[in-house]
């Protein structure tokens, strides 16, 4: 079995707690908790014939109030860098902290979640802002924790990239 | 009074065991190779979220904590190569067989050559600090969501105005030229008529829809402000930047007002205060948003005899070129999307434009953005 360790990272109030409990318990709940610190969960996956363990590192979001330590990446193998898609700013606010991590810990492999998909009134992310976004190189996955739309692929397509293919 | 931390107690003389328990701290010895036993007294709420400590006298707790796996190479170094009293991991979410929540803090410290690891609640009352918080992202939650709504009501607000005002003026006029110049035959007055009252009629009716929407209204529409209740754009920049200026404070971002001595009487300009301020709110946000940590905001406020032209300048990235053509228009962001919903620069524009004045970006020689824009005085706009 491989072990790989995935850190969340985002600002706060993105859905980071909500995706990984959407994806480990298979979970929602509307209620917002702040999470301070780390809270780390695992769960194991089949990529191809690999058992994968992924130790999902959940860490709380970075904003005025709250810095990210970068000293929890060490050990990672890949980051979700996670956005809320009803608030545009939050994707700014994403790159900004990958600019950041991506110098402090060398280049890891990298998704961005672009969450709350289901507030598709709200949305504030158009096609071009993504085939932006892709051009620039992100791996994007347009996920949901409410409704687990694209959760499950984002975090299987990250485990696949941190396996060595057969 | 102050709390005591066990690591000073433990530093500073030999502390009985049942000292350490009574202030409800795990201590483990380092007995090398990652195993650790307990030093005294097992705290009772232990066992909840180490159920290993009921059965073994002998402990793993990288094993047994995936936080700690993480921590214990941190900690090996520290009893290595201390160069400070103790090592803390910061604080970390646990949860037990019932699925409640432990944050907890460990600690490294060496005590006469022992190597100890404590785990403890963090000293700082945890409940508080998420209370704060929670509570702060609340209200910045709230606060988004409530900006949000508040700028797209001003767009609907200001399309209705623009989509339906503007045609039925224009058919008002050329129907009022008809009349006056005797272009419609006798038989055809009457009709006319009824033409020009429905028009009216309708225009009313646009009036009382808007007034359903909101109670400021009269802003939105041809106005003519006369000079004694002008705002004075020089003292809106000023309080502007004084709201702003925790914000920039968090940012480590500093702003600078210039007014070239510029008289704030001199500086009324056709506008009402409430939207000249969010104007100028909406960029000086934006300039924070964009400026890296040090850097300083200009706000510049000039005279130039009919109009008062005001410019805030960022050190920030500034703007890519392709984006330039749509910065001003709905939904206008750039590749940056730091525009929050891509409405703030549009709602500028159209307010700075219905109020008969420019808006305008300039990339700056040396980096950075120049927003600026230029309102007429009152006197000009009356004449």
């Amino acid at each position: 079995m491989v072990r790989k360790k995935i850190c969340l990272l985002g600002t706060s109030a993105v859905g980071k707690t909500s995706l990984v409990n959407r994806f480990v318990n298979n979970a929602f709940s509307e209620k917002y908790l702040t999470t301070v610190g780390v809270r780390i969960s695992k769960k194991t996956i089949q990529i191809d014939s690999n058992r994968v363990e992924m130790l999902i590192w959940d860490l709380n979001g970075e904003d005025r109030f709250q810095k990210l330590s970068t000293s929890y990446l060490r050990g990672a193998s890949g980051i979700f860098m996670v956005a809320d898609g009803s608030r545009a700013d939050t994707l700014e606010s994403a790159k900004l902290i990958y600019r950041r991590v991506s110098g402090d810990v060398g280049k890891l492999a990298v998704c961005l979640l672009l969450n709350k998909a289901d507030l598709q009134e709200d949305w504030e992310i158009s096609d071009d802002d993504l085939a932006n976004l892709k051009s620039e190189g992100w791996k994007i996955f347009l996920t949901s924790a409410k409704t687990g739309t694209g959760v499950e692929e984002a975090f299987e397509t990250l485990a696949s990239m941190l396996v060595p293919n057969e | 009074m102050n709390r005591i931390e066990p690591s000073e107690l433990l530093l500073s003389q030999s502390v009985p065991a049942s000292v350490l328990s009574s202030l409800d701290v795990a201590v483990l010895k380092h007995r090398g190779d990652m195993a650790f036993e307990l030093v005294g007294e097992t705290p009772e709420w232990l066992p909840r979220i180490w159920p290993a400590v009921k059965h073994t006298g002998r402990l793993y707790p990288a094993k047994d904590f995936l936080y700690l796996e993480h921590f214990i190479d941190d900690a090996l170094e520290h009893w290595n190569h201390a160069e400070s009293k103790w090592l803390s991991s910061g604080p970390w979410t646990e949860v037990d067989a019932d699925g409640t929540d432990w944050v907890l803090e460990a600690v490294a410290l060496t005590v006469n050559k022992t190597q100890l690891l404590l785990i403890k609640f963090p000293t700082t009352d945890h409940s508080t600090v998420r209370g704060l918080l929670q509570e702060g992202r609340n209200q910045g939650l709230e606060y988004s969501r409530l900006l949000k709504e508040v700028n797209k009501r001003e767009v609907l607000l200001h399309c209705i105005v623009h989509d339906l005002s503007t045609p039925l003026a224009s058919i008002k006029g050329s129907l009022t030229l008809l009349d006056e110049d005797n272009h419609v035959a006798p038989d055809g007055t009457e009709l006319l008529q009824i033409g020009l009252n429905q028009v009216g009629k309708m225009q009313e009716l646009i009036r009382e829809i808007l007034s359903t929407f909101a109670r400021d209204v009269e802003p939105l529409l041809p106005h003519v402000v006369p000079a004694s209740e002008a705002p004075s754009l020089l003292t809106c920049v000023s309080e502007v930047a004084n709201v702003m200026k925790p914000v920039a404070d968090i940012e480590r971002v500093s702003m600078l007002v210039e007014t070239d001595d510029v008289d704030s009487t001199e500086t009324r300009v056709v506008a009402d205060s409430p939207r000249l301020e969010r104007v100028i709110f909406n960029l000086v946000e934006n300039a924070i948003r964009h400026s890296p940590e040090q850097s300083e905001i200009r706000l510049k406020v000039e005279d130039r005899g009919g109009s008062v032209w005001t410019g805030i300048a960022d050190q920030g990235p500034g703007v890519e070129a392709d984006v330039m053509p749509r910065l001003f228009q709905k939904f206008g962001r750039g590749n940056q999307h730091s525009g929050k919903q891509g409405l703030g620069l549009y709602f500028c524009r159209i307010t700075v434009e219905g109020w008969g004045g420019n808006i305008g970006y300039e990339p700056q020689k040396e980096g950075g953005s120049l927003f600026w824009f230029e309102l007429p005085k009152p006197s000009v706009a009356m004449a």
